[in-house]
């Protein structure tokens, strides 16, 4: 075991991924803001959801949060070309997962794998090759790294899709084609094969392939016998969500950066091969390799690695802690890898009592809210519990000394009706938000 | 080996360069969007934006009349056009988007209350400029409705106001104004959906995905915000007081002048569940009631579609149930009309949480990972 994961391989494999990853990343941060969700998303809104135990965080206004993106399409680049690259990733990470912690509303899991992976890029020996590092520090050239260094980025990688595949391992995904049998019916409009997703059997073939494909992928990536088929089920598998649900850019990430668990030798050659392009510009620079020397912190990296999956290997069973169905409370939800598992649908009334005069009204979500922040916290009680606490502040700030909300909310789940989603009766100033159970969620009768 | 893993690589990288969130629209064997919406244009909307513009005409021509020789009669008869306009436009009021958001149809014509205070200063300055924001609530149905009845206590009272005033002539040019505005833009819209005009009609019929921009997505989703802060909070809740800490605003109903109140309100309601079903000037069609039926949309046990209907038809019932004039009623008798806000409730968590759920159909186009 200690061996295996100090043996020197190829740095290779590390080299190309900082490179895909970086320009994923590049890519991933201009399009958000070429398609103008910095102003709908961390501008517009009046208020934010912060995470439990993070709000601290705070948004930095239109200028601010400019500037971060900014600096976060830059520190990609950087990373892609390997330049600064310790610092380009700190900044990358710290800016990436600052943005993603402003508001839980724009959870995507894959926003919580980048945040990951750009915190273990920090830790990684990347720029050591074929970089604008080395052009400008020779001695930092390697030939070999220990395995660990390419390893941890595959089994992150693994981790995420064997998770997923956990989480489809559910009566109504299995058992129902709950919520392909939904969502595949509107897309009938894709050439060719369009007819085939009104046929219920298709959305039963989807969803038993979905988590084979999840629970078999990472293993059938680790093989080298099976690894050409494997990726080449990577890409059909992705371009087909792709093609299907509006999942942005993960089904690109994933297919990038699944690209490390191909050989070493692939990956020299395709250095190789743009080697040869660069000395042609007369911008490549040869420079002999010096021996990796692992420092003393690396015992402590491997170490923290270790933790690192360790937590996350643990963090999505949090859910069996919590009494009641999972995708109805979601407690324990987040951060598990639960991707594309249910159609969710609610509406919230907060109904607003004066207990000094007695008079009673109502408050909407959408005085306050955007569109995506209404629709998010009408389904998730951890959102609605900070939206009443937010209206209670608005109140008292209006003179109403202790004010009283209630949230009279309903919730549909994969499709079978709409239904009372937390106690009525509860007044939500009183109730904090924490770990423990939410005792003010109704259970979900069928 | 290698290579063909070098050539997929590159392939991914071209695409991912290329990428584009571009939706399409199409038909689907099971449900044919396509007929609905074509159905949708030719039996409901282009019917209803029709009469609208009929009527509004009429009511240009009856105010132009009332203005040449303001008396009684023409008092009275300008005051049926305003009736019929304005019911014409509940039928018209819940497509604010294409032709109608491009011209801010619905804020243009009927932003309740009208600002009397401003109104009649702008008669007495003769200046005004009805394309700002700030101005929506000084022309429209509202500002002629509140020339036509509230200038004054008695019918003689407000030809006088038109004759004999010190503004009296300003007044009359602000009212030709106001009609004027009215009819261009109902025309402009009428016009745009027309075959003959720009044929938006066509663009709303190809447009026939699910996606966001598609005419589904835009009519679904335009339909529970209408119902969600029209139907349910701008003509019932506010002047009840749903959202001024209980207490009642009478002056903010719509037609509190005309005293049309609840009749605007039960025509608003039974348009919509007209278009839900598809009811239209060529009887019953395809519309959301037979695609959720279709796709076997469910509701606790029973199907979506029959919930909706239901739930629209109680609130017809409650809505209809409210005493007029509304502006006293949320003062000296609120319970019918809170029973007819509960029941618009229901029908707002139905349209806007269940029906855009088991049409697939989103509200933006943010990235999304299912819930």
């Amino acid at each position: 075991m200690r061996d295996l994961i100090y043996k020197p391989i190829s740095i290779a494999p590390l080299v190309v991924f900082r490179v895909l990853f970086g320009f994923i990343m590049f890519v991933s941060v201009m399009r958000f803001m070429l398609n103008g969700w910095v102003d709908s998303q961390y501008v517009m809104p009046r208020f934010f959801f912060s995470y439990y135990g993070f709000e601290w965080i705070k948004p930095l206004g239109e200028t601010g949060i400019y500037v971060i993106f900014i600096v976060m399409a830059i520190a990609a680049l950087c990373v892609m070309a390997g330049a600064f690259y310790r610092i380009s990733a700190t900044v990358f990470f710290l800016a990436f997962t600052y943005v993603e912690l402003i508001d839980k509303t724009n959870y995507l899991n894959h926003y919580y794998f980048v945040s990951l992976v750009s915190l273990v890029m920090i830790f990684l020996p990347a720029h050591r090759h074929f970089s604008l590092d080395v052009w400008r520090k020779p001695a930092l050239y390697v030939r070999e790294v220990p395995y660990w260094c390419v390893l941890i980025i595959q089994l992150q990688l693994a981790l995420v899709y064997f998770y997923a595949g956990v989480a489809k391992l559910n009566y109504d995904w299995l058992m129902e084609a709950l919520p392909l049998r939904m969502w595949l019916p509107p897309n009938a409009h894709v050439p060719v094969v369009g007819f085939l997703f009104e046929e219920v059997w298709v959305a039963y073939f989807f969803s038993w392939f979905g988590a084979v494909y999840d629970l078999s992928i990472p293993f059938l990536l680790f093989y080298k016998r099976t690894r050409p088929y494997a990726y080449v089920a990577v890409i059909a598998f992705h371009i087909l969500t792709w093609l299907l649900f509006p999942i942005g850019m993960f089904p690109f990430i994933m297919i990038l950066a699944t690209t490390i668990f191909f050989s070493p030798d692939f990956h020299q050659g395709l250095i190789k091969k743009i080697t040869v392009v660069l000395q042609r510009l007369r911008v490549y620079r040869d420079v002999a390799p010096q021996k990796y020397v692992a420092s003393a912190a690396s015992r402590w990296v491997v170490g923290f690695f270790a933790c690192f999956l360790l937590v996350q290997v643990i963090l999505p069973w949090r859910f069996t802690l919590y009494p009641g169905k999972l995708f109805w409370t979601e407690q324990g939800y987040r951060f598990s890898w639960r991707v594309m598992l249910m159609e969710k649908a609610g509406y919230v009334i907060f109904h607003i009592k004066d207990p000094e005069t007695g008079r009673q009204w109502e408050a909407y979500a959408h005085e306050y809210l955007t569109p995506m922040q209404e629709k998010q916290m009408s389904t998730q009680p951890d959102m609605i519990l900070q939206y009443a606490h937010f209206l209670e502040q608005e109140y008292i700030k209006q003179g109403i000394r202790d004010p009283e909300v209630r949230a009279e909310a309903y919730v549909t789940l994969n499709g079978s009706g709409s239904r009372l989603f937390i106690d009525p009766e509860v007044d939500l100033t009183k109730e904090q938000d924490g770990f423990g159970h939410k005792k003010w969620i109704l259970s979900y009768k069928n | 080996m290698k290579k063909l893993l070098s050539a997929i690589l590159l392939i991914n990288l071209i695409v991912v360069t290329s990428c584009s969130d571009d939706e399409t629209g199409g038909s689907t064997p099971g449900f044919d969007r396509k007929a609905m919406l074509e159905d949708l244009a030719g039996n409901v909307i282009l019917p209803a934006y029709d009469t609208l513009n009929k009527e509004v005409i009429a009511l240009d021509e009856a105010l132009n009349a009332f203005i040449t020789s303001p008396d009684l009669s023409s008092l009275a008869a300008s005051r049926n056009a305003f009736e019929q306009a304005y019911h014409a436009w509940q039928r018209a009021s819940f497509w604010e988007f294409g032709p109608a958001f491009d011209v801010l149809l619905m804020s243009s014509v009927n932003s309740f209350p009208a600002d009397y205070i401003s109104i009649n200063s702008n008669i007495s300055s003769g200046t005004y400029d009805f394309n700002t924001l700030s101005g929506q609530d000084e022309k429209g149905f509202p500002a002629v409705g509140y020339l036509l009845y509230g200038i004054a206590d008695t019918d003689q009272g407000i030809v006088d106001m038109f004759t004999t005033d010190a503004d009296a002539a300003n007044r009359k040019d602000y009212l030709k104004a106001v009609a004027a505005d009215m009819r261009s833009r109902v025309s402009e819209v009428a016009t745009a959906w027309s075959a003959s005009g720009g044929d938006y009609r066509s663009v709303f019929i190809n447009s026939d995905g699910t996606d966001v921009g598609s005419s589904v997505g835009l009519m679904v989703n335009e339909l529970n915000k209408f119902v969600e802060r029209e139907a349910r909070d701008a003509k019932i809740g506010i002047p009840l007081g749903k959202r001024s800490q209980g207490i009642p605003i009478p002056g903010e109903v719509e037609a509190g002048y005309s005293n049309l109140s609840i009749s605007l309100a039960s025509e608003n309601l039974e348009a919509l569940y007209n278009f839900y079903m598809g009811i239209g000037v060529e009887g019953d069609k395809i519309s959301f009631y037979d695609y959720l039926t279709t796709i076997n949309a469910q509701y606790n046990g029973g199907l979506l579609s029959d919930a909706i209907k239901q739930q629209f038809e109680s609130a017809m019932k409650e809505v209809g149930e409210i005493p007029t004039p509304y502006q006293e009623t949320v003062e000296s008798n609120p319970t019918p009309a809170d029973e007819a806000y509960t029941e618009l409730q229901k029908l707002v968590v139905l349209l806007k949480a269940d029906m855009p759920s088991a049409l697939g159909v989103l509200i933006t186009y943010q990235d999304n990972d299912g819930d």
